[in-house]
């Protein structure tokens, strides 16, 4: 049983407040809505489509960030070159800057560069497309994924892969087989956290792919559409969504990356 | 058999230089040497995961300088064991056997029985003690089938109950299997006892060179320098040449007259030199007599000294005696120690026998 003395009782305190304060705001925007109409807005079409449109893009981004994202945390981890740390750095930018404004950076692009458009125009179209939501979320989740993945790989010693070498398996079959399968755990961990991100993404999201009904309506951007036109059933079964799979993915991630789940 | 012939590397400002040796099959060639001097980035050379700058590494008759280390079939067990922590020890196990080039079931399963982890198969390896981790590396390792066995200080993460277990009993079944299995094995360590215990042919590293090579015996009858005796724990003192007849040569060491047999071996003309003197041979008596009765017909050095610390390492007890400006590092049987009562802070007669004084000149004869 842990002793309280006034210390504990003010850290409590706050604990508590942040807590009340979270709760608080997510039940009132699900019961001081119309909680009546909360079921038939889950299973309107509009609703549906936005869940199914989330979870197939996110789905996508997620997986080629990881397709993406491994090697390049991989070399990050373990090669050292000439300005790798401006590199790092680098890497790191997108995370400073607002997806709004990776959004208006990417449609730019797309819009203006002769490689962009050509890309868009004969390749595949990314603006006011679904790629585009696919490729937006990429944007802003990657640099996500790649931190995740280059502090999990910092954490494996690079020893395992050399001793795995002299019992025969090449560079790459050592990173296949040792590297790869003690990180699997946070690898997995790192997808539901980037699956999880991607699935929120609404900034760079509504820049480059647009807001458009039943087309490149995600999650987000229904929520956002439905509250423009006032529709708070719709906006409250949409939160009810968005909340209930934040705590599922809470739940997988806690019990992937830090290995235990007790409530 | 491994043979390196004139192995020079570079790892930043370190760097190893004009490395040579040859070890037979089924031979434990121990590496020994302080922290810091080459051990491991010499291991890695060989084992290929360290850049050699010129040199050659001949395995079975095949130059393995220029290979990959996947190609080299050279096994490496690192100090931390490198166990992959999120497998079984089986899985660990079978990583490495499932590249074995020729390795049946059965040698596996005599490895694993031999190295007595049978009941730990099914065990994560973060669940083991550092002795089990120890031998599943090294299970680990024999089970790729190599040619040649590096063992990075196997015994640095014991604990110290451990370490004595490994020195009496281990160290035995080691050998025995690694002479089963007829491969060169290659081990490296800094404590001396462990190397004792384990190695058929020691050798002295010290500041990426190797200052000599020889059996355990040889190492510690004749240290070769300066650094290898001070390394084996031996007095070695500046000292010079006050005279020197047919029969024995008197040094001043420290304002201290020392009488030594004359063997020879020192030049007339030579006046600097070193003076070595095994803490075995250095015997503590409270009174004036000979320390054991066989001594009475030697030539024997008899000195004063003041006891200033008694401190034991492993079963042996030794002392600091501070002998006019000089201090002496002695050894004594424990039984001895309790016999005589020899505490910190006693005047005690300090006895060494003039033939086991070592004198060499200091220039020359002896590396310094």
């Amino acid at each position: 049983m842990m002793r309280l003395n006034m210390f504990r009782i003010i850290l409590f305190s706050f604990l508590m407040t942040i807590l009340i304060f979270y709760i608080s705001i997510f039940l009132s925007s699900i019961i001081f809505t119309y909680p009546e109409r909360l079921w038939s807005s889950i299973l309107s079409e509009e609703v549906k489509f936005a869940i199914m449109l989330s979870i197939f893009t996110a789905t996508c981004s997620t997986l080629i960030s990881l397709i993406v994202s491994i090697p390049v945390s991989y070399a990050l981890s373990r090669l050292n070159f000439p300005g790798k740390t401006i590199v790092e750095g680098f890497l790191d930018i997108p995370m400073a800057v607002p997806p709004i404004g990776l959004g208006v950076m990417l449609l730019i692009f797309f819009a203006r560069t002769p490689i962009g458009i050509f890309i868009n125009e004969r390749i595949i179209r990314f603006v006011f497309e679904i790629p585009g939501i696919i490729l937006a979320q990429f944007a802003v989740i990657s640099v996500l994924t790649i931190k995740i993945l280059k502090e999990s790989f910092d954490g494996i010693n690079p020893r395992y892969e050399r001793v795995a070498r002299t019992f025969g398996y090449t560079e790459l079959e050592s990173f296949l087989y040792i590297t790869l399968s003690a990180a699997k755990r946070n690898i997995l961990g790192a997808a539901l956290l980037s699956w999880t991100r991607a699935l929120g993404e609404f900034g760079a999201t509504v820049i480059l792919a647009g807001a458009t009904r039943f087309k490149t309506e995600t999650l987000p951007i229904a929520l956002y559409l439905n509250l423009a036109v006032a529709d708070l059933g719709n906006v409250s079964a949409l939160l009810c969504i968005l909340l209930l799979i934040a705590c599922m993915m809470q739940i997988l991630i806690r019990k992937l990356l830090y290995r235990r789940f007790v409530i | 058999m491994i043979t390196v012939l004139n192995l020079h590397a570079q790892r930043g400002s370190f760097s190893l230089t004009n490395i040579s040796f040859e070890v037979q099959r089924g031979s434990i060639f121990t590496i020994i040497g302080p922290n810091g001097c080459g051990k491991t980035t010499l291991l890695e050379c060989i084992a290929g995961l360290q850049k050699v700058a010129s040199g050659k590494i001949i395995v079975n008759g095949i130059d393995v300088t220029t290979l990959p280390p996947e190609k080299r079939r050279i096994g490496y067990v690192p100090a931390d064991y490198a166990l992959f922590p999120n497998m079984t020890v089986q899985r660990n196990i079978w990583i490495a056997f499932k590249r074995s080039n020729g390795m049946g079931l059965d040698d596996l399963q005599r490895i694993i029985h031999l190295l007595q982890i049978d009941d730990l198969m099914n065990r994560n390896v973060e669940s083991l003690s550092s002795g089990q981790k120890q031998r599943t590396a090294i299970a680990r390792a024999l089970a790729a089938k190599p040619n040649v066995l590096l063992l990075d200080e196997p015994c640095s993460a014991l604990d110290p109950p451990t370490k004595e277990i490994f020195r009496r009993e281990f160290s035995n079944m080691l050998k025995e299997i690694f002479h089963e299995f007829n491969i060169p094995v290659l081990y490296t360590t800094h404590d001396l006892l462990e190397a004792t215990a384990i190695g058929d042919k020691i050798a002295v590293m010290n500041n990426g060179r190797i200052e000599q090579i020889g059996s355990v015996n040889e190492i510690f009858e004749n240290p070769s320098s300066k650094f290898i005796a001070e390394f084996l724990g031996y007095n070695v003192f500046n000292g010079k040449v006050v005279s020197i007849n047919v029969t024995s040569i008197a040094v001043d060491i420290g304002g201290i007259i020392l009488n030594i047999k004359n063997n020879g071996s020192l030049p007339e003309s030579v006046k600097d030199i070193l003076v070595v003197i095994k803490p075995q041979d250095v015997a503590l008596s409270p009174m004036k007599e000979f320390f054991k009765p066989r001594w009475k017909n030697c030539q024997c050095n008899i000195l004063n000294g003041i006891v200033k610390r008694i401190y034991r390492e492993g079963s042996v007890a030794k002392a600091d005696i501070d002998v006019g400006n000089i201090n002496l590092k002695a050894e004594i049987s424990p039984d001895h120690l309790e016999e005589f009562n020899i505490k910190p802070g006693d005047i005690v007669f300090v006895q060494i026998r003039d033939s086991k004084v070592k004198v060499f000149p200091k220039v020359g004869g002896f590396k310094v």
